[in-house]
């Protein structure tokens, strides 16, 4: 911290603290408040409550007992290597028993919570998911401007709409918290008159899971014509899966929803750069930029894709691009699943430049999935990153020349 | 106060215990202070929010399913809260903040140094985003970490830190301009 930093930490800190009628505000408040009777809620929650705790205990026990078998298989191997070998054999059976009722445990939980295996459903109040294998996911469809402009006060990044816009606009958002780190959504299918959102769970196993307890924040915006009233929430192991459960792959899915220039028209899902910052929202500045764009004059864009796990979005405007120079129009957007950490991909106007951004924490190292690659929707192989600033998201420029050189 | 007191009260508010909800509110009432006037900056309709806060949190404590995520709840139901406010007297912000200034600037001849300096906060304070401000606050005023921050308001951690990074550079340059002056 410098001493500005400090200065303003103090200053802050008075100011905010900084009030004489707080208290009696709060008291004024809390005794004009309408009380409620809580009689018959309270029935429900206390018997949750006491069904957790009962869980919590029994879980307990059992831990216990498995914990002290093992102790007892260990003691054995000490004494007498006769008693041990019949003792393993017995505590062995034990603790399957032992992990059988755990599992049986487990599966009570979820019947008791009213989860479906791998499924979640919104709840009445159309903001809450619950998700099996110890995932929660808090979600929420915006689909009023009420809504959207409660979630843009967490979220500054969502589309700045008026209501029109929004109503006459083909999207929906949906904005979410994982309580995880490592899951990601993966696919949005419309399948029996539903809409699903498919996440993958990228960390592989429930003990890693468990371990990195972390919230995940994302939001998706989806064309209305891809949902259903119903929405369900389905989560698969890995993203290799996809294809396993039946489902249509992200890239296989609408693309000509962007190609054939509807999201140009809805405007939601292009950003571009002027000296004055980042914009958003604006077709005919953006066709004023790809004209410029074409007669040589200086600009970027990002043609971020439909289905944005992250707030990518925010990449252009903590990077220097301005000041790079880049000449790019956007004519193309691909979208790499898995572990490519990919969330744009940008030619130049000569269809050589690339440019590709990524955020910090993932991967260092980019490579274009091979299938893509192969199939030509990609020309160049990147496999080089570097880092502008300690503070920002990372961002990878990279000029493709005909030999396949690239320069950062 | 320690965490598994403010839980406990929390708990016994979820099922209806209005003396624990009352004790909760005198834990945090500073909290729901700061995040309202984080964003409305005027002290008059910081406390209106305070109160449309509290009045809420009572009416939806019973829906509240983790504890572990009051804080969010919380932060929540105080933003919206402030916006509440500012739609309800119809006019934005930014025309607040133009009142403060005209109002600063008349005043500040008669005010003393210190509440002089609590002005010109004020209003390079005015010159940022509410949402820039709040994060700001969480991070200077209440010392949590970017990562702590991004738990609380969903806000990515290289995000939050950018944000900070910019505001703090906009007061900076409030407070040189104000020095040139």
């Amino acid at each position: 911290m410098d001493n500005f930093d400090m200065l303003l930490k103090e200053d802050l800190k008075k100011y905010y603290q900084n009030t004489t009628l707080l208290n009696d505000v709060v008291v004024n408040t809390l005794q004009k408040i309408p009380r409620k009777d809580y009689k018959s809620q309270n029935i429900k929650i206390i018997n949750l409550n006491i069904i957790d705790r009962v869980i919590k205990i029994l879980v307990s026990i059992i831990m216990s007992v498995t914990v002290l078998s093992y102790g007892a298989i260990k003691t054995a191997e000490i004494y007498e290597k006769y008693q041990q070998n019949h003792a393993k054999a017995d505590t062995t059976q034990n603790i399957k028993n032992v992990l059988n009722r755990v599992n049986l445990l487990s599966r009570n939980i979820d019947i008791a919570n009213g989860e479906i295996d791998n499924v979640g459903k919104l709840s009445e109040e159309n903001d809450m998911v619950t998700f099996v294998n110890g995932v929660w996911i808090y979600c929420r469809v915006i689909d009023s401007i009420e809504k959207l402009r409660e979630n843009q006060g967490l979220w500054s990044n969502l589309p700045q709409m008026t209501e029109e816009e929004l109503k006459e606009s083909n999207i929906i958002i949906f904005r979410g918290i994982i309580n995880i780190d490592g899951v990601q959504i993966e696919d949005i299918i419309k399948k029996d008159n539903k809409t699903i959102f498919v996440f993958s769970d990228r960390l592989g196993d429930s003990t890693q899971r468990e371990s990195g307890n972390r919230n995940y924040a994302f939001y998706v915006i989806v064309p209305k014509d891809l949902c259903a009233e119903k929405f369900e929430f389905e989560f698969i192991p890995g993203t290799d899966s996809i294809e396993k459960y039946g489902f249509t792959p992200m890239s296989q899915l609408d693309l000509n929803y962007i190609k054939n220039n509807k999201a140009l028209d809805e405007n939601c899902l292009v950003e571009y750069c002027t000296d004055e910052g980042i914009q958003y929202n604006n077709v005919d500045s953006i066709e004023e930029f790809i004209k410029k764009s074409e007669n040589g004059e200086d600009t970027a864009f990002r043609y971020v894709q439909y289905f944005d796990a992250d707030d990518s979005k925010l990449l252009i405007t903590d990077n220097p691009l301005f000041e790079e120079k880049f000449k790019m129009v956007v004519i193309d957007v691909i979208y790499l699943k898995g572990k490519y950490n990919f969330y744009e991909t940008h030619y130049g106007t000569d269809g050589k430049a690339v440019f590709c951004s990524y955020i910090k924490g993932y991967d260092t190292i980019i490579s274009i999935s091979q299938d893509v690659f192969e199939k030509g929707t990609v020309s160049y192989l990147l496999t080089r990153s570097y880092e502008i600033d300690d503070m920002y998201e990372k961002l990878f420029f990279a000029k493709c020349k005909d030999d396949g050189v690239f320069n950062n | 106060m320690a965490k598994r007191q403010i839980k406990k009260y929390i708990n016994k508010a979820r099922i209806g215990n209005d003396e624990a909800f009352d004790q909760l509110i005198d834990i945090i009432k500073m909290d729901i202070y700061k995040i309202a006037k984080s964003r409305l900056l005027n002290e008059e309709d910081t406390l209106d929010a305070v109160q449309e806060s509290i009045i809420s949190m009572y009416e939806n404590i019973c829906k509240l399913r983790n504890v572990n995520k009051f804080y969010n709840w919380m932060t929540i139901i105080v933003i919206n809260a402030c916006n509440d406010i500012a739609k309800k007297r119809s006019k934005n912000i930014e025309e607040f903040n133009e009142e403060i200034i005209d109002k600063d600037s008349k005043e500040k001849k008669e005010f003393n140094d210190s509440l002089i300096n609590k002005l010109i906060l004020e209003e390079a304070l005015s010159k940022i985003d509410k949402d820039d401000r709040m994060l700001l606050m969480f991070y200077y005023s209440e010392g949590y970490s970017a990562k702590e921050i991004e738990k609380l308001t969903g806000i990515k951690e290289n995000t939050v830190r950018s944000k900070i990074m910019r505001a703090k550079e906009k007061i900076k340059e409030f407070y040189k301009e104000q020095e040139v002056n």
